[in-house]
């Protein structure tokens, strides 16, 4: 049983031993939590502000990740140890933070199941899977003469500001009550980048002469904050539903939409296969002409790149996804979840546990599979009846064996409720 | 993003860079090595020597062929242009007024004021005699004729017509200056038949007149009408003034158009000794400078009659200068250019084909005028109008004429460009050389060489060369036109008349030559000598020697412009191991090696370290010819402190040492190639 294993046994043991209450008392203490179906409805206002970001990666440790947080060298042993691994690597990064303003007390349309809610906030997401090959030739260079392949890699990025509001639908005098919200943002997308490889990418040669197979596509484009470019339209759809005292189910669909560019995108492509055997040079006194070498070595790079600048593009931004199924029993709370991130990265299997420990404290503790592995952990903190705070820490397993495991991450948020 | 994609020094970091992420700089950083081919070359002794000095012949074999100038003469050591302007102010010196009418009447009611009681009747009309004097009547002229004008020269014509139905015994009449009251005119007239007239004539020399008059008819006497007569108050005794042949000293007025200024003239150009009779331009201008002070817009015309262009006749140089009116008290300026280039310019005078012969002298053509404006401007002969004019930055394409007799001394000291990369021990098969003069003036010239000498500035040494070809004094005549032909003379030297092979196994870096020329010694040929802008006396060494030789240590260096830095993200490349595969397919050893300079010249390192690494000769047959091409490979280790000198090179000088196996003379064929590979491994710096 590797060291992750034992550490998150460990946790679940220790968390049913604590105090629990019965469930009605427990959520009285958290009318903040105005989407929880475990609570009745109250007529409140809610300011809430939530920050989360978290770095994951498959087959890439925490010692090769810390220096690019920290800015420091990485060293070769380190990179040696990553890479003695034949399998694509990957690394998933996202960061969200949303303030949202809800008024549960003042109808929407004169219809007392429906309030509204306004909501702005910076959302990206980044993810790579790389070859391993890839990863060789960038962080170890071609030191053998063995075939280096990059097909199915993969790298795309989204950062985007979003403002908008919706409507928050709740019906609660029903054996299962549930919630509903529906928002509509204007959102504008400030950085996208897209590259996909596809077959017959390689390199492979030596120091007389290489060949390298492209067959690629990419694309990138920015704006600048607060200007007219990158703009477009947003949503999301949350819903939650209590089953019985015992269970219940939710889903929600985040952070999707599409944006525009205009004339800001770069686009490149290629589709061949291209020898290398040096730059040619018809005479010596050639070397003298300025840029004569770095004109030759374009020609060469250039159908590499096929690039083509000052491009429009529309891009879809695929949702945030996530659903799941929520079982109290005496010992607390089960909760089983599936999560997407919206980018090609495989979704994640999530097994949460939580119970209060008082009853103002719910801790959380949450294992992921399959798409990425990870240990969190998270508390929920009802200061007084106006204040509440919620803070958690990823990658617990990561950060205890940072030779083995890669990832970090952590948030926060706090509410006030009036 | 996309400039992270976009590195392409190291070609395989394309494929790594679609990977990775954002450009930005670099603050985690790990080192990757690549290795990598770099460059490859199939290089011949062109590369070292040039091609266009090589020359193959019928059994592939090379001859070396090297031009090289000794001395160049020009046009302009011969014909001298210098701008020429010519100032010229001048006063107007003549301003007319149109010649203008006015009419109008003193009537009988304004004579006799009782006859308006009267009007339409028919009675008899009694005898007047009545003093006027006192009746005075204003006569505006200014609109028909100027608001005030003091003249020169001009008349005044006074016609009276008498328009009422009795005789006018006598009629007294005068015309006042209002302004200052000056008689204009005071004229008597008898007797005028009634539906008759009467015209006097006074001069207005002198006079000056306001736009405003006063006549008066001092006296009328009348005499009765005999039988009735129709009475018309309105009728009386008419008067029509006209203006004529009018010159003023001043005036305000509507100015007709009229030449202020008429210059026609020769001006002749000193052209430094040299007598031009004609030129064609390659470039130059017209250039006019005017300023004014005439309250009306003057146009200036300037004109070369005696030119043309693209020798059109009717298309001669002609331009046209507008300057307008000066502000009352200031002056206008206007400075114009104006292209010379393509015309013809004969430097004959006025009449080119006419005797007294003349030479650099230009006939021109200068007016100032004004034209009719409609607007009223003050004008006066004070008025005057400064302007400078001529040719400046002329630049013929062809002068003829007689260019005088020169004297030039030559004592030069040239290096030898060829030469100067080269240094050691050579000794050579065969050569010739000769001494080329080609003249493209159209002028004759005597030569006298006094030394040809040639300096190895590395070993101090100097080799004069001796021959029996080569004659004190001679003459190079002058080239032909219609069609053009240049003159050549040749003087041959090869081994046997003489010591030209010592003279170039001196390897001169440097000739030093000294001779002397006498231009147009026997006079021109009737004003026909001739010059174009490209002609030339170039003398020329013109050497040729099969490319066989023996070699002790022969060295070439070529020294470039060089920029490391200037390679995309080159300055990431740490270290690095360089190789170069040759394969010589010549039968002389080489050993090379590149010298990094700085931008002064000072040496920074070297890419191999002392001991410089060789490369085999090629495999040499019985008949002397490499049979088979043998490959070296040479290794160049550049550790990371080698590698920052590097990048602060700015120059590299390639050296290349030749020895030919047992020092023999080896003929060098055109099949003959270096392969050149160049490859290494290098530590790069990747970052994020």
């Amino acid at each position: 049983m590797n060291k992750a294993f034992k550490l998150l046994l460990a946790i679940l043991i220790s968390l049913p031993g604590l105090a629990q209450n019965s469930d009605s008392t427990q959520w009285n203490k958290f009318s903040n939590l105005f989407d929880n179906p475990y609570k009745k409805f109250e007529a409140v206002e809610i300011i809430s502000f939530q920050s989360s970001r978290t770095l994951s990666s498959n087959r890439i440790s925490n010692d090769f990740i810390y220096p690019f947080i920290l800015g420091k060298n990485l060293d070769k042993k380190t990179i040696d140890r990553n890479l003695d691994n034949s399998k694509n690597k990957q690394f998933n990064s996202e960061s969200d933070q949303e303030l949202r303003y809800i008024n549960l007390k003042k109808n929407a349309f004169k219809n007392k199941t429906l309030n509204w809610y306004i909501k702005g906030g910076v959302h990206s997401r980044t993810y790579v899977n790389a070859s391993n090959d890839a990863a060789r030739l960038i962080f170890k260079g071609n030191t053998d003469t063995t075939k280096y392949q990059f097909n199915n890699s993969t790298y795309s990025n989204l950062k985007m500001n979003k403002f908008g509001g919706g409507i928050y639908h709740h019906v609660d005098k029903t054996a299962k009550p549930y919630n509903l919200s529906l928002g509509l943002f204007i959102l504008q997308a400030l950085n996208y980048g897209d590259i996909n490889t596809y077959k017959n990418n390689y390199l492979h040669g030596n120091e007389d002469s290489f060949r390298v197979g492209v067959n690629y596509d990419a694309a990138f484009a920015n704006a600048n904050a607060f200007s007219s470019n990158g703009l477009g339209l947003g949503g999301e759809l949350l819903f939650n539903q209590k089953l019985s005292t015992d269970k219940t189910w939710g889903f929600s669909l985040q952070n999707l939409g599409f944006a525009h560019f205009k004339n800001t995108a770069a686009t490149y492509s290629a589709n061949g296969q291209y020898k290398f055997d040096g730059v040619f040079i018809p005479e010596i006194g050639r070397l003298g002409e300025p840029d004569y070498f770095q004109t030759k070595l374009d020609s060469f790079t250039n159908p590499l790149n096929n690039i083509k600048e000052h491009q429009s593009q529309l891009i879809l931004i695929a949702p945030v996804s996530f659903i799941y199924y929520t079982l109290r029993l005496s010992s607390g709370y089960y909760q089983f979840t599936l999560r997407h991130s919206g980018t090609k990265a495989l979704p994640v299997a999530e097994f949460r546990y939580f119970k209060f420990i008082k009853p103002s404290l719910l801790f959380g503790v949450t294992a992921g599979a399959v798409g990425q592995h990870y240990l969190n952990t998270d508390i929920h903190w009802a200061i007084n009846r106006h204040w509440f705070f919620q803070a958690g820490v990823y990658h617990l397993e990561a950060l205890a064996l940072p030779k083995t495991f890669g990832g970090l991450g952590g948030k926060y948020g706090l509410q006030f409720v009036f | 993003m996309n400039k992270r994609l976009s590195s392409k020094l190291l070609t395989p970091l394309l494929l790594a860079s679609l990977i990775w992420g954002c450009k930005r700089e670099l603050s985690t950083n790990w080192d990757a090595e690549y290795a990598l081919p770099i460059a490859h070359a199939e290089m011949d002794l062109g590369d070292l020597v040039g091609d266009s000095l090589l020359v193959k012949k019928g059994d592939n074999s090379l001859d070396l062929v090297y031009n090289y100038q000794l001395a160049v003469d020009s046009i302009n050591k011969y014909l001298e242009v210098p701008d020429t302007l010519q100032n010229k102010s001048v006063t107007l010196s003549k301003i007319v007024l149109d010649n203008r009418t006015l009419s109008d009447t003193i009537t009988l009611g304004q004579i006799y004021p009782l006859s308006k009681l009267l009007d339409g009747q028919t009675q008899t009309l009694p005898a007047f005699d009545q003093d006027g004097s006192n009746n005075k009547q204003e006569i505006d002229v200014t609109k028909q004729f100027f608001k005030q004008a003091k003249f020169k020269d001009g008349y005044i014509d006074m016609t009276l017509s008498n328009d009422l139905p009795v005789e006018a015994e006598k009629i007294v009449f005068q015309l006042l200056n209002k302004g200052d009251n000056a008689i204009i005119v005071y004229d008597s007239f008898l007797n005028v038949l009634p539906h008759t007239s009467v015209k006097t004539t006074k001069s207005l020399a002198g006079k000056k007149i306001d736009g405003v008059l006063i006549g008066i008819v001092k006296r009328i006497k009348t005499k009765a009408s005999t039988t009735p007569v129709l009475i018309d108050s309105k009728k009386g005794i008419r008067l029509d003034l006209e203006i004529r042949d009018l010159e003023i000293e001043y005036a305000t007025a509507i100015f007709p158009a009229q030449n202020l200024v008429d210059e026609n003239q020769e001006v002749q150009y000193n052209l430094g000794g040299a007598e031009i009779t004609y030129m064609e331009l390659n470039s130059g201008y017209v250039v006019m400078e005017v300023f004014s002070n005439v309250q009306e817009e003057i146009i200036l015309d300037y004109k070369i009659p005696n030119s043309m262009k693209n020798f059109d006749k009717s298309n001669y140089v002609r331009q046209t200068v507008k300057v307008p009116p000066a502000v009352k008290g200031s002056f206008s300026k206007v400075v114009k250019k104006f292209p010379l280039d393509g015309y013809q310019i004969f430097y004959r005078g006025k009449t080119p084909d006419l005797p007294p012969f003349k030479f650099n002298t230009v006939y021109s053509e200068f007016t100032a005028r004004i034209e009719y404006s409609g607007v009223e401007r003050t004008l006066s002969l004070k008025d005057s109008v400064y302007v400078r004019f001529g040719l400046t930055d002329i630049k013929p394409k062809l002068a003829i004429g007689d260019f005088g007799i020169h004297f030039f001394n030559f004592d030069e000291k040239k290096p030898v460009k060829f030469f100067e990369n080269v240094k050691g021990n050579i000794s050579l098969e065969d050569v010739t050389m000769n001494l080329f003069f080609k003249n493209t003036f159209g002028i004759q010239a005597d030569m006298t060489i006094d030394n040809i000498t040639g300096v190895n500035t590395r070993t101090n040494n100097a080799v004069k060369l001796i021959s029996s070809a080569l004659p004190p004094t001679f003459t190079i005549d002058r080239a032909k036109n219609n069609p053009f032909i240049p003159y050549v003379y040749a003087i041959p030297f090869n081994k046997s008349n003489s010591n030209i092979k010592q003279f170039l196994e001196n390897i001169p870096d440097r000739v030093d030559s000294k001779f002397s020329m006498e231009v147009r010694k026997r006079g021109s040929q009737d004003y026909t000598d001739f010059v174009f802008d490209t002609s030339k006396l170039v003398v020329n060494l013109q050497l040729q020697m099969p490319v066989q030789f023996g070699s002790d240590g022969l060295e070439l260096s070529q020294l470039q412009a060089f920029n490391f830095m200037s390679f995309k993200n080159s300055d990431r490349i740490k270290s690095g191991v360089l190789k170069l595969d040759i394969t010589n397919g010549y039968p002389f050893e080489a050993s090379c090696n590149i010298e990094f300079l700085d931008e002064q010249g000072v040496l920074l390192t070297t890419l191999y370290d002392a001991v410089a690494q060789t490369v085999l000769p090629g495999i040499i047959d019985a008949n002397d010819m490499v049979s088979q091409p043998v490959q070296s490979q040479l290794f160049a280790d550049i550790p990371a402190s080698k590698m920052q000198k590097i990048k602060l090179a700015k120059k590299i000088r390639i050296k290349t040492k030749f020895n030919t196996p047992g020092g023999n003379r080896y003929k060098i064929y055109s099949t003959y190639k270096f392969g050149v590979k160049l490859k290494g491994n290098f530590v790069y710096e990747q970052g994020f």
